[in-house]
C-alpha cells in the first residue's frame, strides 16, 4: 500500500459530460488538499485502474455514470453495492471499461475499499465543456465529494 | 454473434460478427458468399464520426497536444507526441537531443503498455480457445499478475517522465515543462531490469500457443531510419524501399470515404497496405537489438513475414526491443543526469501572451509510430498561432483496406473446410490480430442498483 488513499478522476473531456469526474477532481486538487490522499486523473485509461488501484487501502472513483437517475443528481455507493453490466461472455474493449476492472478486481480478490461517486450524465457526445445544468451543479457537486471525503476516507465527524 | 457448428454449404454462406469483440471500439465483419463466390466482405466501422480535427481548428497550436492527448487512452502518448512535433514543424523549433531521448523513452513505454494489453488480454483468449482472460486468474493466477506487472512498469514510466500515467502533462512543444524526478527514474530502472525476466517468461508461453496459418503479401509501411528501430522519426518506407519524408506523406498515401464504413480506406499507389507492428518488422529487422532478433528467432520469424495473425507475435518482439532502448536511455540518464538548461523548454508562452505573440502562418506535419503503426498530425496555422486546419491520419483507418483484402483471400480458402463458426471465430481472429483501435472509450457505467 502506498499513501492509504487516492481520488481517481476518469472520463473523457472531449465528452461532453464524460468529462465531469476529471473536472470535480481539478477542483478537489486546488481546494481540498489533505496529507495522505492522492489525487490521479485517469482519464479514459480505465484498464490501468487494475493495478494502480491495489496500491491504496481506500480508493474514490469519480465518473459519470448511467443509472437512469435525474440528471446531475451524485450517486455514491461502495462497488459491491452496484450491479453492472459486462457484456456477454466475450470481452470487448468497448465492454472493457470501467465495469469490466471491477469483475477483475472481485476475481483477483484485491482488498482496496473501491467507492464509486457517479454523477448521472446527459450529453456524452464529442464536444468540450459540460451542459449547463452540469455545469452549473459542478461547485455543488465538489463540495458533496469533499464531504464524503472527510466523513468517509478519513471519518471525520461532519 | 451466432457460431454455428454445423457444417456449411461452402456455395453459399452469411457471416454478420455484430460488434467485433476485445477490440477497441465497435466494428462489423461482414462476408456473403453466393453460388460460391464471395459477394461481399467488409469490415464495417460503425462508430460515430469523432471530429477531433474541428475541435483543434481555431486553438492554439500551443495546447493541441494536450487536446489530442485525450483522442486515445492507448495512444495517449503518441498522439501528443505526434501533435509536439506537428507544433515545432510549424513554429520551426527544433528540440535538444535530450529532450528527444524522453520523448523517445515515452514512446517505448507506450508501446510496451500497449502490446502487453493485446497479446494478453485480448488475443491470448483467441489463442487459448477461452472467452476472455477472466478464467486464466483462476487457472493460471500468476500469468495475469505477471501481465499486470509488466503493464504497471510501462504506466509507471508515463508517471515518471510527463507527470501523468496517461495523457502525458509535462510534454510539451519545445521540451518539457519540469524535470523527471531522479528518484522516480531510479525506481523505474529498477522496474525495467526486473521486468526482462517477465518479457522472457512471456516469450515461453506465447511460442507455446499455435498462430493461425496464412500468408497474403502485402504493402508494409513505417519509417524507417538506417541507425535505429524507427519509431520516433524517420523517413516513410514501404517494403524495404524508403519513399519520402514523413511531410509528403499525401503524396504517398490516399485516402478514401466508402459507403459501409465511417472510417476511410487508405492505399498506396490504388493498392491498401499494412502499418503497425508487422510492417516495421519487415522494413527495419535489422535494426532490432540483439534481444529482440534472439525473440523474433524463438518463434522462427523472419522478415519479411507476411502472416498478419503472427502480428501479435512481433509485438512481444517489439516489447523485448523497446525494453531494451529504454534501459539504455535509463542507464545514459542515470550517468549523465539530467541538465535543466538542455531539457525544461523556455519558448513556452505565458497563458497571457498565447493569442497575442506574431508568428509566420505555416504548416507543420509529423509521424510517429504508435503501437498500431504510423500516426500523422498535420496542422496549419495563422499569425497568431491559431490552427486552421488539422488532418490526423490514424493507423487503423490505414489498415482497414488491408485487413479487408486478408479477409477476401482467406475466406475462400476456408469454405468446404471449416465450419461457420470456425470461419467466423477464423476472421475475429484476423481482425484482432490488427489490434483495431476503432475509437476512444467514454467511461460510462451502465448501473443497476441492487440496494435501492
Amino acid at each position: 500500500m502506498e499513501n492509504g488513499k487516492a481520488v481517481v478522476g476518469l472520463g473523457n473531456t472531449l465528452r461532453r459530460d464524460d468529462g465531469i469526474g476529471i473536472l470535480i477532481l481539478e477542483s478537489l486538487s486546488k481546494s481540498y488538499r489533505v496529507k495522505g490522499l492522492d489525487y490521479l486523473d485517469y482519464g479514459i485509461a480505465s484498464f490501468d485502474l487494475a493495478h494502480r488501484m491495489r496500491d491504496y487501502e481506500e480508493v474514490l472513483l469519480i465518473d459519470g455514470i448511467d443509472a437512469g437517475r435525474p440528471f446531475a443528481e451524485l450517486s455514491i455507493f461502495r462497488l459491491e453495492d452496484a450491479a453492472y453490466t459486462i457484456g456477454g461472455a466475450s470481452l470487448s474493449t468497448h465492454g472493457f471499461n470501467v465495469s469490466m476492472l471491477f469483475e477483475l478486481y472481485k476475481r483477483l480478490r484485491i482488498k482496496t475499499r473501491i467507492y464509486i461517486a457517479g454523477i448521472q450524465v446527459k450529453d456524452i457526445s464529442y464536444g468540450e465543456g459540460l451542459t449547463d445544468e452540469l455545469r452549473q451543479r459542478q461547485g455543488y457537486l465538489t463540495k458533496e465529494v469533499s464531504r464524503f471525503i472527510d466523513a468517509t476516507l478519513f471519518r471525520k465527524k461532519q | 454473434m451466432a457460431r454455428n457448428s454445423n457444417k456449411i454449404n461452402s456455395k453459399e454462406v452469411k457471416i454478420d460478427v455484430h460488434y467485433l469483440t476485445r477490440v477497441e471500439g465497435h466494428g462489423n465483419i461482414v462476408v456473403d458468399v453466393k453460388q460460391g463466390k464471395l459477394a461481399k466482405c467488409e469490415f464495417q466501422v460503425i462508430e460515430s464520426p469523432r471530429f477531433f480535427e474541428s475541435m483543434l481548428v481555431g486553438r492554439s497550436i500551443w495546447e493541441a497536444q494536450h487536446i489530442t492527448s485525450r483522442i486515445c487512452g492507448i495512444c495517449a502518448c503518441g498522439h501528443s507526441l505526434a501533435s509536439i512535433k506537428a507544433g515545432e514543424d510549424a513554429l520551426g523549433l527544433v528540440p535538444s537531443e535530450e529532450v528527444i531521448s524522453l520523448r523517445k523513452l515515452l514512446l517505448h513505454a507506450e508501446i510496451m503498455d500497449s502490446h502487453i494489453l493485446h497479446i494478453y488480454f485480448l488475443v491470448a483468449p483467441d489463442l487459448l480457445g477461452i472467452p476472455s482472460v477472466m478464467p486464466l486468474i483462476k487457472t493460471d493466477r500468476p500469468i495475469v499478475e505477471m501481465a499486470l506487472r509488466m503493464k504497471r512498469m510501462s504506466d509507471y514510466a508515463g508517471e515518471v517522465l510527463s507527470g501523468r500515467h496517461i495523457h502525458p502533462i509535462s510534454y510539451v512543444i519545445g521540451g518539457l515543462t519540469q524535470l523527471p524526478s531522479r528518484d522516480g527514474l531510479e525506481k523505474l530502472y529498477k522496474l525495467m531490469l526486473d521486468a526482462r525476466k517477465d518479457g522472457e517468461k512471456t516469450v515461453e508461453i506465447l511460442k507455446k500457443l499455435k498462430f493461425p496459418e496464412f500468408q497474403r503479401k502485402t504493402q508494409y509501411m513505417s519509417l524507417t531510419r538506417k541507425d535505429e528501430y524507427a519509431l520516433y522519426d524517420g523517413n516513410l518506407t514501404v517494403n524495404g524501399e524508403s519513399e519520402t519524408g514523413a511531410i509528403n506523406y499525401k503524396d504517398l498515401l490516399r485516402e478514401t470515404a466508402v459507403e459501409y464504413s465511417r472510417a476511410k480506406i487508405a492505399s498506396i499507389k490504388g493498392k491498401p497496405y499494412a502499418v503497425g507492428a508487422i510492417a516495421r518488422f519487415n522494413n527495419n529487422f535489422r535494426q532490432l537489438n540483439e534481444k529482440a532478433r534472439r525473440a523474433a528467432g524463438e518463434f522462427g520469424l523472419k522478415a519479411p513475414c507476411y502472416n498478419p495473425y503472427l502480428n501479435t507475435a512481433i509485438q512481444l518482439v517489439e516489447w523485448v526491443h523497446c525494453l531494451e532502448e529504454s534501459i539504455k536511455i535509463m542507464e545514459k540518464i542515470l550517468k549523465s543526469g539530467l541538465r535543466e538548461d538542455k531539457i525544461v523548454t523556455n519558448s513556452w508562452p505565458k497563458r497571457s501572451e498565447i493569442g497575442r505573440i506574431r508568428y509566420k502562418p505555416n504548416t507543420g506535419i509529423a509521424c510517429v509510430e504508435v503501437p498500431r503503426g504510423s500516426l500523422f498530425h498535420d496542422y496549419s496555422i495563422d499569425e497568431r498561432g491559431n490552427i486552421t486546419q488539422a488532418n490526423c491520419v490514424i493507423p487503423t483507418n490505414q489498415n482497414m483496406g488491408n485487413l479487408e483484402e486478408d479477409m477476401r483471400k482467406l475466406v475462400p480458402e476456408l469454405l468446404g473446410k471449416r465450419t461457420q463458426g470456425q470461419i467466423t471465430l477464423d476472421l475475429e481472429m484476423l481482425a484482432r490480430s490488427y489490434d483495431p483501435c476503432i475509437s476512444c472509450s467514454v467511461h460510462l457505467l451502465d448501473v443497476k442498483f441492487v440496494n435501492s
